[in-house]
């Protein structure tokens, strides 16, 4: 398949000396064009990772972390590693810096130099494949928090990385704009073949992608695609995490004696749920 | 309860006025406000007052928007007019009451006076209702830029002053929710003396200020992120235009001057 692009060797971590670790011995491989749930309980290092990925934090000790085959401990790969790995943040509104729209998604391209003509072209398509047209000249804080997460995404695929980093960027957002944002994030990852990583402690958004990574204490429980991941109740249990509306239906009714799986192996969204209950009703 | 606060006072428009360079703006500004302080004689202060009438003119924007801001400075105006009439003691007579003499030079300085600083009001005014806030860094960050020689961050200066100038409406919203908050806990904000009122805010501005501290952090880190390096090797979306009107106005103003230095020192 694809190649190995993040790469990540016996990384460990503490933030300080003494302090208990945050992240022990992650070995961690991601392919290009794939997307990556990386879910979690607060506290989980999940975060932490995420910054490992673009060079905010190095690895210290023996860890490594390569990302396209640039090892992020030499300071001259930094930049570059800065370019090809994006990163998304939490707070809508503690990363936008400029003070209307098209400014802000320029904000990296003037950064890094690019020249005015191309980025006019760029910061346009940017705002295009975001569906942003029409708010160019808006301010920041007359949007709506899954708006201005999109002017952020947007800002930061107009710099065309390889990789781009979703640090829960939806944790902010009321359900509508949570929905809006996801809808977007899968349009980055099939109409731009970005690589996508999202870190998460919702699972409901886990399910677009194609591995979800379960972390607990800073260590990695699991490494599965969705359905391994969503049925395994013990694990779910195990690393706080809620299972999803469809999931707890099936496991309360298979309490009861009732065996949805055997009915229908993959019921991940609300109407597979309804068509699996109305093929067990025409049977009884 | 800070709705009133008006964040830049930019109203949007298409006039002659909106259109012109930031750059040539502010260097008419300053020209104006430097000159008018020179002008004494007659013709230079008929010439001020035909350029405000001529610029208020074109700039079509409602006088509403002038009087809002003028309430403050109505008082200071009238209150150097009342002082250079009582204190001036030249020329002659007008009328004596047991208290005060008025003369002609006091009425005459006190309007000029008074004349001076309704000019400087409106043309101020006039800059900032017709720019947006952006575009007024950026013509001051442009104008600066030969200060960049002698080691003075341009670049820095106007970076932070556009940053706060997007984060101030973030912070209000930030200000508002908190003071509901404390409200909610029984802090009382519009009843008891001033100095109530004021200690009543500290539980506002407390976590207020920590939250920017937050920001600022979260700030620097997505703006890492983004590739922030600073000044060095940046490219610039937004550009200025310098247009024939803007030539224009300059010249205006430079003539203006002239006048101004012609009539105070060589007549």
């Amino acid at each position: 398949m694809n190649k190995d692009i993040v790469r990540i060797h016996n990384l460990s971590f503490q933030y300080r000396p003494n302090e208990p670790y945050v992240l022990t011995d992650i070995n961690l491989t991601i392919k290009e064009r794939e997307w990556i749930t990386i879910v979690g309980h607060n506290g989980s290092g999940k975060s932490s990772l995420a910054k490992f990925l673009n060079a905010l934090f190095i690895p210290d000790e023996d860890g490594e972390v390569y990302i396209y085959g640039l090892n992020t401990k030499e300071r001259q790969n930094q930049g570059k590693v800065r370019k090809l790995v994006a990163m998304v943040f939490q707070n809508p509104d503690n990363q936008l810096v400029a003070p209307t729209v098209e400014d802000d998604v320029a904000f990296g391209l003037e950064n890094t130099g690019v020249p005015r003509e191309e980025m006019i072209e760029r910061v346009k398509e940017s705002i295009k494949i975001m569906g942003l047209e029409g708010f160019e000249k808006q301010e920041p804080h007359r949007l709506s928090g899954g708006q201005k997460q999109r002017v952020a995404i947007a800002g930061v695929i107009a710099m065309k990385p390889k990789v781009v980093v979703l640090d829960e960027a939806t944790s902010m957002l009321d359900p509508v704009g949570r929905k809006e944002v996801m809808e977007y994030i899968r349009r980055v990852h099939n109409d731009v073949n970005m690589t996508v990583i999202m870190i998460t402690h919702d699972l409901n958004e886990a399910l677009f992608s194609d591995r979800i990574i379960v972390m607990k204490e800073g260590k990695i429980l699991k490494d599965a695609p969705p359905i391994e991941v969503l049925r395994d109740e013990e694990l779910l249990k195990k690393s706080l995490l809620k299972p999803t509306f469809e999931f707890e239906v099936q496991s309360k009714l298979k309490e009861k004696g009732i065996n949805l799986f055997e009915i229908s192996p993959q019921i991940t969204n609300q109407k597979e749920l309804v068509d699996a209950l109305c093929t067990w009703k025409q049977k009884m | 309860m800070l709705d009133h606060i008006i964040i830049g006072q930019y109203v949007p428009g298409h006039s002659k006025v909106h259109r012109l360079d930031p750059r040539a703006k502010l260097i008419c500004l300053m020209l104006f406000m430097v000159f008018l302080f020179v002008s004494r004689h007659p013709l230079s202060i008929g010439v001020a007052l035909l350029i405000a009438v001529l610029a208020f003119g074109l700039a079509n924007v409602p006088l509403t928007f002038y009087l809002r801001g003028m309430r403050f400075i109505a008082i200071i105006i009238i209150f150097t007019f009342l002082l250079h009439l009582f204190m001036t003691k030249e020329g002659p007579v007008l009328f004596t009451t047991p208290i005060v003499t008025i003369y002609l030079g006091g009425v005459l300085e006190g309007v000029l006076v008074g004349v001076r600083l309704l000019l400087l009001v409106i043309m101020a005014s006039l800059l900032t209702l017709t720019t947006t806030p952006v575009d007024l860094t950026d013509g001051m960050e442009s104008l600066m830029l030969p200060l960049k020689k002698v080691g003075m961050p341009t670049h820095e200066l106007a970076f932070m002053i556009s940053i706060a100038l997007r984060f101030i409406p973030t912070l209000l919203e930030e200000a508002m929710k908190i003071i509901k908050a404390q409200m909610a806990r029984g802090a009382n904000f519009t009843q008891g003396s001033i100095w109530k009122r004021v200690k009543a805010f500290v539980p506002v501005l407390v976590p207020l200020f920590v939250q920017s501290l937050n920001r600022a952090e979260d700030l620097a880190i997505a703006m890492e992120s983004r590739g922030y390096e600073g000044g060095e090797g940046r490219t610039k979306f937004r550009i200025l235009y310098w247009k024939r009107m803007d030539t224009i106005a300059l010249v205006i103003l430079t003539l203006y001057s002239m006048t101004a230095i012609f009539t105070r020192f060589l007549m």
